[in-house]
């Protein structure tokens, strides 16, 4: 699995994940996106739109970091899974714990409200 | 089964790439629908990774038996191990919560029963055989 980050002008952390979020890609990135994720009080918007295929195993990922974001003031989003990343996401669940947006715009959007909520 | 086939693999996480490789190698193989293919590779990862996770009850080597293969007009996907009696279709899954109070892990079984059609678990011979079922459409779309 491939990732890049950048910072974007609004504050918001820009995490592009590329690739299969498996056992293999999870050990690939993990340390890099969990240090990504755990500054305080980030907000941090993982672009998965390039992720072809998401297992547990990476969706345990996901949620430790949002969890550990959370906990410090933060707030993560996903921004456009494909469909069967989408449907992996729904099974589990996970829409109702990190949101879903369809772009970057909305996602910056519903992170810095979620922030001013705090 | 129309056909089959079938592969071994041990208990060991670092095995569920060479299982993904083979399983979309074979559904190249044998012309399976590309949305198949995805979710028998999604499925079998979920359904071994809780084997390899929760399955031995110790620290030997075991090995997992996979098998792909179709009846009818169906692809089935038969995962057996000599491990624990473990069935994974028994128990409520784990109830949908917020960031802060939901379990980590659990989600397996969950994404199983999404991707796949009928989920058939049996004990035999001290082995577990997890068996899945994805249903092709018709061609009128019935």
């Amino acid at each position: 699995m491939e990732l890049r980050s950048e910072e974007m002008p609004n504050g918001v952390k820009l995490v592009v994940l590329a690739g299969r979020f498996d056992i293999a890609g999870t050990q690939e990135i993990d340390q890099r996106f969990t240090a990504l994720t755990a500054t305080s009080k980030a907000l941090v918007a993982v672009d998965v739109s390039a992720v072809s295929f998401l297992a547990s195993i990476g969706i345990r990922t996901l949620v430790s970091s949002a969890r550990a974001l959370a906990n410090r003031g933060g707030a993560m989003a996903l921004i456009g899974p494909q469909p069967l990343v989408e449907q992996t996401l729904l099974a589990a669940g996970i829409d109702s714990i990190i949101p879903i947006y369809p772009n970057l715009d909305e996602a910056g959007r519903g992170l810095q409200a979620s922030a001013t909520a705090h | 089964m129309t056909w089959s086939v079938s592969l071994r693999v041990r208990n060991d996480l670092d095995e569920l790439t060479r299982l993904a490789e083979w399983l979309n190698a074979c559904g190249e193989r044998h012309s399976i629908p590309e949305q198949t293919v995805q979710h028998v590779d999604l499925c079998a990862a979920e359904a071994v990774t809780n084997i390899m996770t929760h399955g031995f009850a110790d620290e030997g080597a075991h090995e997992i038996a996979v098998r792909l293969g179709q009846q009818g007009k169906d692809v089935v996907l038969e995962i057996e191990d000599d491990g624990v009696a473990f069935d994974p279709t028994e128990g409520e899954p784990p109830p949908l919560a917020t960031l802060e109070s939901t379990r980590i892990g659990g989600w397996g079984m969950r994404i199983v029963r999404r991707f796949s059609d009928e989920v058939r678990y049996r004990r035999i011979d001290g082995r577990n055989r997890l068996t899945l079922v994805f249903r092709q459409p018709s061609p009128t779309g019935t």
